[in-house]
């Protein structure tokens, strides 16, 4: 077994993340919210000076595996720019399909849609894409860069399947980025916070916090780069995606949960990047489906094509 | 994709053709209600017998040792899969995995040429049963307290105190004791390791009942038991050392996500699983399996590397141990009130009682849920210490 990412790979997520800080790192998520047109003004120069809106996730091992680092980096700084719905379109689409979003059933809003030129929404149920057309910018503090949509007629030559493992894969990266974010504060504030004359981090309930939050995050990171191999490998099922979506949420759910009451209320502040980072991330975590939908797919899933494993699951539906 | 990639998280060749022959010899020599081997009923310890001996025929009971001590020099994958696979089955080697896993590996590492040649081929041909004596009623997760007294009288040294919760003393010929010989200015010094007979005279074992089942837990009394200086391991005084060679070793001995995997695909298809609520719980508890997995293997490449921490240590141990707990209360749930009897007719599924009943033991055992989780946010918060 050989578990570590190619050195290349690597080096470009250190540049990435160099270039992220250099913007401001999460400020620039806050600038953003506060005026869309920064991420045309700022997010994206950025990205294009780094190459990587052209790199292809399914291009060679170093390339792709740079490309999922690099969202990693993008994500954690919650970067206000559409980076995993543009990865997730084919190089021999990107002409033609701007983005990709991921829906179930019926929606009226989609993330940073009115940034994506021709993108399409893949329905997770009916395995079919459909042209998105934005409509006007609706933010919420939950959803800041929404935009309503009117979703129009199907759009051939779109393989369903293929991009939609692509974008749940670099899903999970964005959010492990964002999650290590989150545990990074914590962690830090667990050991500069003094009360009761010592730092928190001594006291037993925030330890065993910092413990179930480097648990789900070391958890999911593993799972990120287990199903980044399978889709390499041409093995990876859709019970294999919509696993690491599961572990996406629940660790994102114990991570940001954990994180806040270990940072108190100093966490719950707009000027503390653990409340950005949650709120920017709530988008990730329930399109195209939160958490009881996302496992009921999964249940679905497993169930139509069994679960590999040491004892691998058979299928009985 | 090209041959040679970075990124390789297949076990290896010789691991998954391990994996097949393991498989192939559990089935021939297990009968098909097998769950444990803690029991001193005659005819589970003839199963855990005719298992041993015949691992150790086809050299794959020292499997992980180094070659010089009759191992056969295998890699780390494939010591993962005889792991993987012995949990899966119950553990058939019975107490053997003790002296299999850390007794034999420590007694290798700090004991004298005649510690080794008195116990080494006894282990490794499966003829020794060992007990670990650590330990005591005041003692458990605070370990270094220990109180059990050695003393040296005219060239022998005299134990006296009490062990709890030791399993297989009541099968065990030996018992790899941690006593206090002496104070010092940490708790961790003056503690000294003593490789006991378990017939010496002034050794009582009383079992002590439990959910668990039979020789499970048991106390042990040492009065005035006298042993030789040839029973010391390592140095007098420096037993603490010798104990975190134990740990180490132990730290990724157990897979119980193995086991847990195998009740789950077992699972797959019951009738109860009709009802989405069971099947959405039942897809999570796959998605925890697997993260438990990866996270172990993650544990076993970086030991490998000479790069694990506490963190990734007890990270693994707690994906595994609260996985444990979550696989068990499923199937138990799911099969219904019957299942709350054993029915030997059933296969695997016949015994989740069983699986129900040792799960409640995952959190506690071999450092509990508590212990872990201090582990990991002391190495998160005050930097990672290596895992030694």
């Amino acid at each position: 077994m050989r578990r570590d990412w190619p050195q290349a790979a690597v080096a470009y997520e250190e540049s990435v993340t160099r270039a992220f800080d250099a913007l401001g790192g999460v400020d620039l998520a806050r600038a953003a919210e506060a005026d869309r047109t920064r991420r045309e003004a700022l997010a994206a120069p950025a990205l294009d000076r780094l190459d990587l809106r052209g790199l292809d996730p399914w291009g060679e091992e170093d390339e792709s595996a740079a490309v999922m680092l690099a969202v990693r980096a993008a994500g954690a700084v919650v970067l206000p720019w559409p980076l995993a719905h543009e990865l997730a379109v084919p190089a021999d689409l990107r002409g033609d399909v701007g983005g990709v979003h991921l829906t179930s059933g019926d929606v009226e809003r989609l993330d940073h849609a009115d940034l994506l030129r021709d993108a399409v929404a893949v329905d997770l149920d009916r395995g079919v894409a459909r042209r998105v057309t934005a409509g006007a910018p609706r933010p919420a503090p939950l959803d800041p860069f929404a935009s309503g949509v009117v979703l129009g007629p199907e759009v051939p030559g779109v393989d369903a399947a293929r991009v939609t493992a692509m974008r749940m894969l670099l899903d999970a990266f964005w959010v492990t980025g964002a999650l290590a974010t989150a545990a990074d504060l914590a962690v830090t504030h667990a050991r500069d916070r003094q009360q009761f004359g010592k730092p928190i981090g001594k006291f037993g309930e925030i330890r065993w916090r910092v413990a179930d939050l480097s648990l789900a995050l070391d958890g999911l990171e593993e799972l990120a780069l287990h199903a980044w191999w399978l889709v390499r490998r041409g093995e990876a099922r859709s019970a294999d995606l919509l696993a690491l979506r599961v572990q996406m949420i629940e660790a994102a759910n114990t991570v940001l949960a954990n994180g806040h009451q270990v940072m108190g209320a100093m966490g719950l502040c707009e000027e503390h990047d653990l409340t950005v980072i949650d709120r920017h991330l709530q988008s990730v975590l329930h399109r195209p489906a939160g958490r009881i939908a996302s496992t009921g797919l999964l249940a679905r899933a497993v169930a139509a094509e069994g679960f590999d494993g040491v004892y691998p699951v058979a299928a009985w539906r | 994709m090209p041959e040679e990639t970075s990124v390789d998280l297949r076990l290896g060749t010789r691991a998954d053709a391990l994996r097949v022959r393991l498989r192939a010899l559990l089935a021939e020599l297990l009968p098909d209600d097998w769950t444990t081997s803690f029991s001193p009923d005659p005819a589970v310890q003839s199963v855990v017998t005719r298992v041993v001996e015949r691992l150790a025929e086809e050299q794959l009971l020292t499997l992980s040792w180094p070659e010089e001590y009759g191992g056969a020099g295998t890699d780390i994958w494939q010591q993962a899969v005889l792991r993987e696979e012995m949990w899966a089955h119950f553990e058939p080697r019975g107490p053997q995995y003790m002296g299999l896993n850390w007794v034999g590996p420590v007694i290798m590492e700090v004991g004298t040429p005649e510690q080794k040649a008195l116990h080494l081929p006894a282990i490794s041909s499966g003829q020794a049963v060992w007990c670990q004596g650590f330990s005591e009623p005041g003692a458990g997760s605070d370990l270094a307290s220990l109180q059990l007294g050695a003393e040296l009288h005219d060239g022998e040294w005299v134990l006296n105190g009490q062990k709890i919760w030791t399993s297989y003393a009541g099968l065990a010929q030996w018992c790899f004791l941690a006593a206090r010989t002496g104070r010092g200015a940490a708790k961790h010094d003056g503690i000294t390791i003593f490789l006991v007979p378990m017939d010496s005279p002034g050794i009582r074992v009383v079992p002590i009942e439990s959910i668990m089942g039979e020789q499970h837990l048991n106390e042990v009394f040492f009065d005035d038991v006298r042993i030789g200086p040839e029973a010391v391991l390592g140095e007098v005084g420096r037993g603490w050392d010798v104990i975190r060679r134990v740990m180490k070793h132990e730290r990724i001995g157990i897979s119980r996500y193995a086991r847990d995997e195998r009740v789950l695909a077992a699972l797959a298809g019951h009738p109860s699983l009709a009802e989405p609520a069971a099947l959405h719980e039942y897809a999570r508890a796959l998605v925890h399996a697997r993260v438990a997995r990866l996270l172990n293997y993650r544990a076993v490449a970086l030991n490998d590397a000479g790069r694990l921490t506490d963190r990734e240590a007890s990270i693994a141990r707690l994906a595994s141990i609260q996985l444990d707990q979550e696989v068990a209360a499923l199937a138990l749930d799911l099969s219904g009130a019957d299942a709350l009897v054993p029915d030997p007719s059933a296969g695997l599924l016949g015994h989740v009682e069983d699986v129900f009943r040792y799960a409640r033991s995952a959190t506690i055992a071999s450092g509990t849920i508590e212990v872990q989780r201090m582990l990991v946010a002391r190495s998160s918060i005050e930097g990672d210490r290596r895992a030694s």
